[in-house]
């Protein structure tokens, strides 16, 4: 064998070898862009699927997966299609934990949407373990506005009722509030923000009551408030249990004398589906997305209608999440890396990422995107748009 | 004062519906030995046959029922054959363990099928209009309906197992089911009429809470702890006793959350509970056994 032919023997070899090492990195993506390959950007989610709040919270994911098969069917973002891991948790941490480090071992560029508060804390330890960025979850926890890489479009529970307290308060009346609180991650802050902006408008605190999620007998909640007597009641619960509420306060008339003010979880089909007319005028609530009435909504409910879905509240809110995302990929570029992405995001300022949602604006340090909710009331037995609060 | 009548009459209404699941463990428990961890399942299955005859085919509540009653009796007799038949010289601790994979399996089978939307709006059975108020606290005529139907339940049965021929050959092999193949009767046959019959009486318990909490894959959740609960406070052995139980339970559990709180209402049942256990073994209504009696 000659010299020559040695030389350009060992090349190939030296070519091949490095072109088969290139080929597994490729597949999962590289170290700096994990979930990321020439044609796929893999993301993940874990949401409850099943259990308690399903109802509620399914649509979330499968309005986000809607949006992602629309934008795959159109080519994708940058030459990559988005490839959407969805994993049931059934509102508990510990499934949501273990679907976080399976998720993030797969692995994921990031963690995006899902639904549900339980979950934040598992999910939240991988995801910082692991410097996964964590975007859009439908869920309300105070710690989650200090974490860096977490990006929020859902305002808190807690910023809803501080600026809708005063509010409905100033219009209709300083009155009685009784509060009535889902046990979850942060209620006692939720409740003390709710004793402070009823201060804050002239009323005067009641009472309260922390409920459970699934409660089998709402009957003895809806009694405490009945002999309170109260001129509105504060609900911050998921909107199956508020449903619940609601029966019971009609069979018991325990409606209070005004209205309920509510938060964004209780403005989806879950709630209002089996209240129907029960609530007419009975409850005033911020929401994060249009109503799905809006001309805004038409590219989310084209998208959800594809899949068979009904256009409301959290199918939409999934689906402006995903558009959300879309945008911030497409405005990255091909040089895809989870610090690129988030940095994409923190340059906004008022940009309309969605037609869904207001502008959003983030930065480092103010991971929180909405500076204002849409108000929601319900006559006819559905949802009906009262107007934008703003929540600076 | 109006608060502490409010919760008595509250949890009387939602005690005489844990009853009525207790009554369908121990009525399986006297016939066959087993406690049935599924029950709970059995009557959410119920509901939601129910549901979706109304729904998808148009029928009334009542020719939806009446339908549903041979399909979950049949329902009751299959898992009975194909879950528990097998094998069935195994110890109580493998039954048990088999029916709570049973109940598993029924949920999942539910969601399955059911998952989407949610809590469902479930058909009026009895009418939830106030029939009257005691206390501020207004009583319904579905309220009164469950009372009726678990009193009428108890006492068809108490008569049943007490004084008849076929009642008294399910206690036997429930006692003795050795003695009771000697004597010639087919153990195996009664043990899946008696299971048929305890998923007619989960049937008749899902419709009834349904229009109280929405139908869902875990509205039975609750009931099914508490039923138990009931049962082991009223007496395994007392028809009435689970009755009792689980008015005691529903009052409990009731007026404790509304002066401290959920929390503390179930943590006030489950003292209940180890109190009577410790203080009365068998149960406030249950037969003491030979050895209490010594």
């Amino acid at each position: 064998m000659s010299c020559g032919f040695q030389k350009a023997l060992g090349a190939a070899v030296l070519v091949g070898v490095l072109a088969g090492g290139a080929g597994p990195a490729a597949a999962a993506g590289d170290a700096d862009a994990p979930g990321v390959t020439a044609d796929t950007i893999t993301i993940g989610t874990t949401n409850p699927l099943t259990g308690t709040v399903a109802s509620a919270c399914k649509p979330v994911s499968d309005g986000a997966l809607a949006w992602f098969d629309h934008v795959n069917a159109t080519g994708g973002i940058n030459g990559r299609k988005i490839d959407n891991l969805v994993l049931d948790d059934q509102y508990t941490a510990q499934q949501a934990l273990a679907n976080a480090r399976q998720l993030a071992a797969k692995p994921v560029l990031v963690f995006f949407g899902g639904c549900g508060t339980i979950q934040v804390p598992a999910i939240l330890q991988v995801a910082k373990k692991e410097d996964i960025p964590y975007l859009f979850p439908y869920a309300g926890m105070q710690q989650l506005l200090q974490e860096p890489s977490v990006f929020l479009l859902l305002p808190l529970y807690e910023s809803q009722f501080a600026a809708l307290i005063p509010k409905l308060l100033k219009e209709n009346g300083a009155g009685s509030v009784f509060a009535v609180i889902q046990q979850v991650p942060g209620s006692q802050k939720t409740l003390e923000t709710v004793e402070a902006a009823v201060r804050k408008a002239g009323g005067t605190m009641v009472g309260s009551a922390f409920t459970t999620a699934g409660q089998s007998d709402q009957t003895p909640l809806v009694l405490k408030i009945k002999e309170a007597n109260p001129d509105y009641v504060v609900m911050a619960e998921s909107a199956p249990d508020a449903a619940r509420i609601f029966k019971v306060m009609q069979s018991q008339s325990g409606f209070p004398k005004k209205f309920v003010i509510g938060q964004s979880t209780m403005t989806t089909g879950a709630f209002i589906d089996p209240v129907g007319d029960v609530a007419n005028g009975r409850m005033l609530a911020l929401t994060p997305t249009e109503p799905a009435t809006s001309e805004s909504a038409e590219t989310c409910n084209k998208a959800l209608a594809a899949k068979g879905m009904p256009p409301e509240g959290f199918g939409l809110f999934g689906c402006a999440a995903a558009q959300v995302l879309t945008e911030a990929l497409k405005q990255t570029g091909k040089d895809l890396t989870r610090a690129s992405l988030m940095k994409t995001l923190q340059t906004w300022s008022a940009k309309q990422a969605s037609p869904l949602l207001p502008p959003l604006s983030f930065a480092p340090g103010a991971n929180m995107g909405e500076r204002s909710m849409i108000l929601i009331g319900v006559d006819g037995g559905k949802f009906v748009d009262k107007g934008t609060v703003s929540l600076e | 004062m109006q608060l502490l009548i409010g919760g008595i009459i509250s949890g009387v209404a939602v005690g005489a519906l844990y009853g009525l699941l207790g009554f369908a463990v121990i009525m399986l428990l006297k016939a066959t030995s087993v406690a049935n961890f599924a029950q709970g399942a059995l009557a959410t299955l119920g509901a939601f046959i129910v549901y979706e005859l109304v729904q998808t085919f148009g029928l009334s509540f009542w020719v939806a029922f009446v339908i549903a009653v041979p399909v979950m009796a049949l329902i009751g007799a299959a898992l009975y054959t194909v879950a528990l038949r097998p094998n069935d010289d195994a110890d109580h601790l493998n039954f048990i363990i088999r029916t709570l994979a049973l109940s598993l399996l029924i949920i999942g089978a539910v969601n399955r099928e059911w998952a989407s939307g949610q809590p469902f709006t479930f058909p009026t059975v009895i009418s939830g209009d106030a029939a009257f108020v005691v206390g501020g606290v207004a009583v319904s005529w579905l309220t009164i309906g469950t009372i009726v139907i678990a009193a009428a339940l108890a006492s068809g049965f108490a008569w049943f197992f007490y004084r008849t021929r076929l009642g008294l050959m399910f206690l036997g092999v429930a006692d003795r089911p050795d003695i009771a193949t000697l004597l010639g009767i087919r153990t195996r046959r009664l043990t899946a009429v008696a299971w048929a019959m305890a998923a007619i009486i989960s049937l008749v318990t899902g419709v009834l809470v349904a229009p109280r909490t929405l139908l869902s894959s875990d509205m039975m959740d609750f009931y099914l702890l508490y039923s138990f609960t009931a049962a082991v406070i009223g007496g395994l052995t007392s028809m009435w006793g689970v009755f009792l139980g689980g008015v005691l339970v529903g009052c409990v559990d009731n007026l404790v959350t509304i002066y401290a709180g959920p929390d503390l209402g179930t943590i006030a049942v489950f003292i209940l509970l180890i109190t009577v256990l410790l203080l009365r073994p068998s149960g406030i209504f249950g037969d003491k056994s030979l050895v209490e009696r010594l």
